[in-house]
């Protein structure tokens, strides 16, 4: 097996973790951040091999910003204006769920990205959905009965399993989302007494007026 | 005393007829929860009874120490459905990079609790591993990584003091309360740990955070075992082995920090359940009936509750100190002592009623042992703490019912400043351990990321954007035109859902103290004693003061007041083999 070929385990929280830091450092807004994160393991877990497909986005290195918003749909079509799948997943989702009929057909225009898509079907237990990729364009077919494909495994439980190399990459870009460790960002958690070099002053194990304790000593050597 | 689990009714079987979670409060502020106290829904005392009840036995499987305390040790639990094991790799103590914060480098003790027996296998490459931290993973069957340090201002007096033959001086360790103090408990998926969602039904620690608790008692069990260990290597002669009372007035060290803020924000349900199962606990407590023959044995838990307090020797801040509490718990006495006199039965609410007005903590000291002096009352079940956290957002809510539910939900931000010159606070994790911190947003690093949830800015774009929609419009269709408030109208819905609702706290607010939810969840939710807060942002606390030691989980009941104790007559000569 290469190195592109090996997989690592990864629990569902840590993918979270990582990838909505990844998210956030490529400008996505936070508040899309938990639907597309979800997106992104969904397809995953649908055989999307998302996690490489997020890779390439992030390499794109092209802000993400807000998603515009998605004006000019009817109740079977979405304009994504250009968005990327796992930034439009949710609003698919919420088509899908809105849809009265027992039978739909929604179809989605101008999403990059697409196979971001195709994990949705996972989170509606009441339809049985079938996903069509056409370039930029998705076509989702609803029928309201339990869903046809086999019941996943519940990623709490069983985490993912992803490629190692493009993950590793992703930790490394997830840290863009961390700050800069200051002298003065030292200072907004714990000891504020600091060295000039940041080295945190005084006890390290707790604060408290070493001569008392001292007394005690000396008292105790007494008992 | 038993606290029965298959005689009472079950938390959780009927709704309670008044919803507080503490006497006087159904309002989660700041203030009200960190002034609940530890009681038998804490997470720490849960597990111990569960060890007791279960008699689980805990034994050392290896103990290969050299005179500096560098080496390897295996503590084996035996639950009776299945094993588990601590393993340890301890070291020599450095000064270098040590410090106290998840920021730290380099620690005293690591060690790994995996589902046992552990294979030589797994200790390998868990010692190969856990080094490594963030870019490590635990071995197969792993439940928790941890990470202490030995106390740099008692560890090496109270080895001292027993190598000369003496013990140690029971008031230097109060002061200090124990011997090695935690630096990280990291489970449920992180590193490589087994997910919490894919414990079995009926594994032992299939409970919220027994796995982290469990990790925690068997190292402050090891402190206990390394001081004996280093004494009688260091002066075979003349050592003594710790006296028992001593000992178990040392429990493990902890400082937490502002990540349990962050937690807490992605954690409403848990919180709302477990203040849900608190509520009804104390309605219980308010009907109980308590006889002539409960009084007493109530009046020796508040005295044993007033004493403990009244010899806490820590500094307190923020919150109530515990001389405060200890004068109020004497008031609360001497009325207790005027109505045992009277001979007669009253209700818990009565009592309650009676009593002189006194802070909120000694008020819930009375409720809390109300529960524990009638073991029978109510049972409580980890059960009862699992909830599903997963957010599902309902596109098909009307826009009106949304626009409601957000007035309805953050009407209290109302009360709290909104001028952005008090809202002057960043939340950030920085690059250093992915440590949580809170700065002054002028001081923070450029391009710092915020990840305070600003309720407030929430609350006026969800208002802005219903404005712009029908009212019978879907929030799905609300959010495919504003797609950045998925998020906003989630945390809506699912607050809407909660019993208490949302915790008001304002996180960017020069008003709101972290240490008070900091402290809830040590305190009430996990246990700790003597938790006081530093920099208003920091809680240090002692975890398992006065609780059982390994070979005493069958026999030891109540301990969670210990005196200061004072060593027994008693001393024993340590003859220390390396095997116990």
């Amino acid at each position: 097996m290469n190195a592109s070929q090996e997989r690592v385990w990864i629990s569902q929280r840590e993918a979270g973790t990582i990838v909505s830091r990844v998210l956030l450092a490529c400008g996505l807004d936070p508040g899309e951040i938990p639907a597309a994160t979800d997106a992104v393991f969904d397809a995953e877990q649908a055989g999307a091999a998302a996690v490489r497909l997020l890779l390439r986005v992030v390499r794109e290195n092209t802000p993400l910003g807000a998603t515009a918003a998605m004006e000019g749909y009817s109740r079977n079509e979405l304009d994504a204006r250009g968005a990327i799948g796992f930034a439009v997943a949710g609003a698919v989702l919420d088509l899908l769920a809105e849809c009265d009929e027992d039978e739909a057909r929604l179809v989605v225009h101008d999403v990059r990205y697409p196979e971001f898509l195709l994990g949705v079907g996972y989170r509606l237990s009441d339809r049985d959905i079938r996903l069509e990729l056409d370039g930029s364009t998705v076509v989702a077919e609803s029928t309201r009965r339990p869903s046809s494909r086999p019941p996943r495994p519940d990623p709490r439980a069983t985490g993912y399993l992803v490629p190692r190399d493009a993950w590793h990459e992703l930790r490394s870009i997830s840290n863009r989302a961390l700050a800069e460790d200051t002298i003065v960002s030292r200072s907004h958690a714990g000891a504020t007494d600091l060295t000039s070099d940041g080295v945190i002053k005084g006890d390290t194990d707790d604060v408290v007026a070493m001569t008392e304790l001292e007394a005690l000593y000396s008292d105790s050597a007494q008992e | 005393m038993n606290m029965s689990t298959h005689t009472s009714p079950r938390i959780g079987d009927s709704p309670p007829h008044r919803p507080e979670f503490a006497c006087g409060n159904a309002i989660p502020t700041p203030t009200a929860l960190a002034a609940l106290q530890p009681s038998r829904l804490s997470t720490t005392r849960l597990l111990i009874e569960q060890m007791r009840q279960e008699r689980w036995r805990i034994t050392v499987a290896k103990f290969d120490l050299d005179s500096v305390g560098a080496g390897e040790a295996v503590y084996r639990v035996d639950t009776g459905r299945g094993v588990m094991d601590l393993v340890i790799f301890a070291k020599e103590p450095k000064r270098d990079g040590r410090t106290s914060r998840i920021i730290g480098g380099t620690w005293d003790l690591t060690a790994a609790l995996i589902e046992g027996p552990v294979t030589e296998a797994q200790i390998s490459l868990t010692r190969e591993e856990m080094p490594k931290l963030y870019e490590g993973r635990g071995c197969e069957g792993t439940l928790v990584w941890c990470r202490s340090n030995r106390s740099l201002r008692v560890f090496d007096y109270v080895v001292a003091a027993l190598a000369s033959g003496r013990q140690p001086s029971a008031a230097a360790l109060t002061h200090v309360g124990y011997l090695l103090r935690n630096t990280g408990l990291d489970a449920n998926g992180t590193f490589g740990t087994k997910p919490f969602f894919a414990y079995e039904e009926r594994h032992p620690l299939a409970a919220p955070f027994f796995p982290q608790m469990l990790t925690a008692y068997l190292v402050r069990q090891f402190s206990i075992d390394l001081a004996d260990h280093l004494a009688a290597a260091a002066s075979p002669e003349t050592a003594v082995r710790m006296d028992r009372n001593i000992a178990r007035s040392i429990g493990l060290g902890n400082g937490s920090g502002l990540g349990l803020i962050l937690w807490a924000t992605n954690h409403p349900r848990f919180i709302d359940n477990w203040l849900s199962v608190r509520a009804r606990a104390l309605d219980a407590a308010r009907s109980a009936l308590l006889t002539a023959e409960h009084l007493p044995d109530l009046e020796s838990r508040l005295r044993d509750a007033q004493g403990f307090r009244a010899q806490d020797p820590m500094r307190y801040h923020i919150i109530r100190s515990s001389a405060e509490i200890a004068n109020d718990l004497e008031s609360i006495l001497q009325t207790m002592a005027v109505i045992v006199a009277e001979g007669r039965s009253l209700s818990g609410e009565e009592l309650l009623q009676r009593l002189p007005i006194v802070c909120p903590e000694a008020l819930d000291c009375v409720a809390m042992a109300i529960l524990d002096s009638m073991p029978d009352l109510v049972s409580f079940d980890w059960r009862d703490l699992v909830v599903d956290e997963e957010a599902a957002f309902d596109a098909t809510m009307s826009v009106a019912t949304l626009r409601r539910l957000t007035e309805q939900v953050y009407e209290w931000l109302d009360e709290w400043p909104s001028d952005p010159r008090d809202r002057p606070y960043v939340w950030y994790r920085s690059i250093a351990g992915e440590e949580p911190r809170r700065g002054l947003r002028h001081e923070v690093p450029e391009g710092t990321f915020d990840l305070s949830v600003d309720l407030m800015a929430e609350r006026e774009e969800l208002r802005a954007a219903c404005a712009t929609q029908p009212p019978d419009a879907t929030v799905g269709s609300l959010v495919r035109s504003h797609p950045r408030l998925r998020r906003s109208a989630t945390r809506v819905q699912v607050a809407s859902d909660l019993t208490f609702g949302p915790l008001r706290m304002d996180m960017k607010s020069a008003d709101f103290h972290p240490s008070q939810i900091i402290a809830f969840i040590n305190v009430a939710v996990f246990g700790l004693a003597r938790a006081r807060d530093a920099l208003d942002r920091n809680i240090l606390g002692v975890m398992y003061l006065g609780a059982p030691l390994r070979d005493e989980l069958a026999t030891t009941h109540d301990w969670w007041t210990p005196a200061v104790p004072f060593a027994s007559a008693e001393w024993r000569p340590l003859t220390f083999t390396g095997q116990q």
